[in-house]
This record gives C-alpha cells, structure tokens and sequence, in this order.
C-alpha cells in the first residue's frame, strides 16, 4: 500500500485494490474491530482523515463527489474514501426492505428503550452496577432453584 | 417558488439559505414532519429510516443545517461521531446484529440524495445479503493510484497538521506498541508511580484528565478502559502491590532502561545476537566503546542475555 500519512492515532494509504481512480484506506493504528472499541479521539480522528482525505480527492483529481464507508467485521477497522466521478460504473444503491408500520413501531420502541436504558447507565453508574449485580444474584438462585428441582425429579423418577 | 433566473442570480449564502428554508429533514429535527426519533442531544439526531436497507437501519445527522461533511464544524463533527459509536452499540445490543455498516454520500453523483448532510448506520448479519458495498476491483486503477500518491501525500500532511494545530495539540508520530507492550507499560506505571495508582482507585474520570495532558501517556493508556482498571485495582489491598524485585534493570528507572536498550537493539540487531550468543565478546565490546557503556549502565549483562534466550525458547 502507498502510505500518505500517520500519526498515534490513524494511518492513511492508497488501497492496493482500488474500486475507483482514487481510493484512500484510513484506519486506527490499534488493532480494533467495532466503532465501540475505538476512544473519542481515535473515532474523531479517524473521520476527520476520511473527511480530509475526500476533500484532497475533490481538489487534486477532480472528484465529482466521494463515499466514505466501513464495515464491521473480523479483522482491523478499514474506512474507505472513494473518488465519485458521473458514469464511473460503480453503484452504491441498496433496495429497500419492505416494513410495515407495526414492525417499524415494533423496532422503534425497541431501539428508544435501549438507548434510554444506555444513558441511564451511563448518567447513574452506581446505581447500574447495584442493579447489575442484583440480576446476578437472582440469576444465581434460580440456577440453584433449578438444580433442586432436579434432584427431586431425579428422586421420583429413579427407576428401580 | 424561486425561478431558474433568481437562483442564477443569488449568492452562495442566500442558495443555502433557500436550502435550509425548504430542508425536510430540518423540519423532522424540529418536530413539523413527524419521524421516528430513537436518540438526540443538542447537537445529532438519530432517527429510522423509513426506507430501511435492514431492521433498524437509522440515519445520523447534525441538527444544525450543513450541506456536506467539510462544512460541518469541528465539535458537531466530533459529536456525530462520538454518537456513533454509541448508537452502534444500540444496535448491536438491541438487535443482536453481528456487524454494522457506516456509509456516507458526498455529491449527487456519489448518491447523496438529501441536501442535509447525513449519513446510514446499518445493521449487519452474516450473509444477509446486501452486497452494495462490495465493490468490484480494477486492477487498472492500481498504476493511477501510484501516480497521484506523492500529490495526495502533500496535500494530507498539510491539512492533518493544520487541523491538529487547529485542535491545539501536537502531532504525535505513530509509535506502534503491541496489545502486550501496552499491558506492560501500563502496569508498570500503576505499579511504580503510588500517586498515580491513588488518583486511579479514587476516580478514574479525574485519572483520565491527568493523563490527557501528557501525550506519551495519552498515548499507553489509548484504549484502556479506566474504569475496569479502577474496579480491578480496588479489589487488591495496597499492599499487595508491590514494585517488583529489580532483576535486569537495576537503574532508578527501569522503563527507561529497558526502551533504551530495546531501541539499540532494533537499530544494531548484530549486537544483540552477540549478547546472546556470547556474553563474554558482548562485554569485551563495551569495554572498548563508552558510547555503548552508556546505553548499558546499571545493567545485570549476564541476566539480559540470559532473559533474551529464555524468550527465544
């Protein structure tokens, strides 16, 4: 790979299998897979590299307009920067999945109560990890409630 | 309704207020379209999209009104961002999804189809069957790419200098520490700094801005979660922490030593194999050299090249 840049943070280089005339790789230079795992720093960083890198491809080849994408997966976290021109070839359209609006109300509420359950976490950590150890606690008894209903079915059930 | 021949006449301020006036999703973030809004705060909104590419695609988009990512401003930027790996997170608990996919269109060309910059977060499973991101390759491009590489490298150096400047920071050359060198300086500076240790026990957030001002430590300490390192280290009475007994490096900071040492080594490898090949030489060979004698002082010789060849094994 061509290297452009680097810091503490991210690298940037030319993509050895480029998809388009002008196609830049940013990445954190820690070893991490999910967005989660990245500090605000690295996450910002990296962005901003990606956004820098778009404009570079704007100002030196012409860009008609770039895309930036990543995706999650099982090795290092790689953003691509690709140079857009008209007609170029490549599409980056995906067809839409039909939902109804039970299912979108069904996924909205989902979604609303983990992000507010998130933050309640985040804003009140004492509180969480009192919660938290609570849940283990009682998990733990009804794991041995269970293994005591075992025994007796296993009594009552022993076969001569 | 503006007419072609007004547009034509207007300023690039009053066109992107015309813009701004006519924007949809300006409207949904002020509640006059109805959406289905899953986060915000005072800067990003996060809501469903209702053209979804998967359950529970969301698009992520500042509140303020900007046409394109350049023209968003630093601390909305680094919020969308921030946010993001919040909001990935969301998805991954809340639908088990194994992955996410991020994606941003800049231009009309490149599929940007809102005049508010904004950008999809999409829910991922294996074999899910969405392939608009799997690109095909031109090896032709490969000698284009060579081409424009020295242009692109000015051109990025300058603006990541400038934009750290901008932050006031300074750059920081990347200094490659593995996930195990990392573990090592890390303990090591809990273990050896009784200060430093109190402030992590006592409050890892007060803990984190101490070392936000040293960027050699901001640096050790990138990714580490302080919070579980606090929680770990409260569970080990004081006591039980003790510095380690000084084996090999027996100068006042063994750190030190032992970077210096490993530094020589990577630049003159010959005379590590030396150390550990003949210990005997090794030493004739500092007795002949100061400059080596420094980089060596308050160093147990023997024990080195006796720790090498254990870790060759």
């Amino acid at each position: 790979m061509n290297h452009l840049f680097s810091d503490s943070l991210i690298s940037i280089d030319l993509s050895d299998a480029p998809v388009s005339k002008g196609h830049i790789i940013v990445s954190p230079v820690r070893d991490v897979k999910n967005l989660i795992d990245l500090s605000d720093d690295e996450i910002s960083t990296l962005f901003f590299g990606a956004s820098y890198s778009a404009t570079a491809l704007f100002e030196l080849i012409g860009a008609h307009g770039t895309n930036i994408f990543l995706t999650e997966g099982n090795s290092k976290l790689e953003l691509n920067v690709v140079a857009r021109k008209e007609n170029d070839g490549l599409n980056m359209l995906w067809n839409p999945t039909e939902l109804s609006s039970s299912d979108m109300d069904g996924i909205f509420n989902k979604l609303k109560d983990t992000v507010d359950k998130l933050i309640w976490e985040r804003d009140n950590p004492e509180e969480a990890k009192k919660a938290k150890e609570v849940i283990s606690v009682k998990k733990e008894e009804i794991v041995e409630e269970k293994g005591k209903k075992n025994i007796l079915f296993n009594i009552f059930n022993r076969k001569p | 309704m503006v007419t072609q021949e007004e547009l034509e006449k207007m300023s690039p301020e009053e066109i992107s207020a015309l813009q701004k006036q006519n924007c949809i999703f300006c409207k949904i973030i002020s509640g006059e379209i109805p959406s289905k809004k899953i986060f915000e705060d005072d800067k990003v909104v996060a809501i469903l999209d209702i053209r979804p590419a998967t359950k529970g695609h969301i698009l992520i988009l500042p509140k303020e009104h900007y046409p394109i990512l350049p023209l968003v401003p630093p601390d909305v930027f680094k919020r969308l961002f921030i946010q993001t790996k919040f909001l990935s997170n969301v998805l991954k608990k809340t639908l088990l999804c194994s992955s996410v996919s991020l994606f941003i269109a800049n231009g009309a060309v490149a599929g940007q189809q809102s005049p508010h910059f904004l950008f999809h977060l999409i829910p991922r499973e294996k074999n899910d069957g969405l392939t608009f991101l799997d690109l095909p390759v031109n090896s032709e491009f490969v000698s284009f790419q060579k081409d424009i590489a020295s242009s692109l490298k000015n051109n990025l150096e300058i603006m990541m200098k400038n934009h750290v400047k901008r932050e006031g920071k300074k750059l920081i050359p990347e200094v490659k520490l593995s996930e195990e060198e990392r573990r090592e300086k890390v303990f090591a500076i809990i273990e050896e700094n009784k200060d430093a240790r109190a402030l992590l026990r006592k409050s890892p957030v007060e803990f984190k801005k101490l070392i936000s001002e040293n960027d050699d430590l901001k640096n050790i300490f990138l990714g580490v979660d302080l919070e579980k390192l606090s929680e770990k280290l409260n569970e080990l009475p004081e006591e039980e922490i003790q510095k380690p007994k000084p084996e090999v490096f027996l100068g006042s900071d063994p750190l030190e030593q032992k970077n210096r040492v490993f530094k020589y080594f990577d630049e003159k490898p010959k005379a590590k194999e030396l150390l550990m090949d003949d210990v005997v030489r090794f030493k004739e060979l500092l007795s002949s050299r100061p400059d080596i004698q420094e980089i060596f002082k308050d160093i147990d010789i023997d024990k080195l090249s006796e720790k090498l060849n254990e870790v060759k094994k």
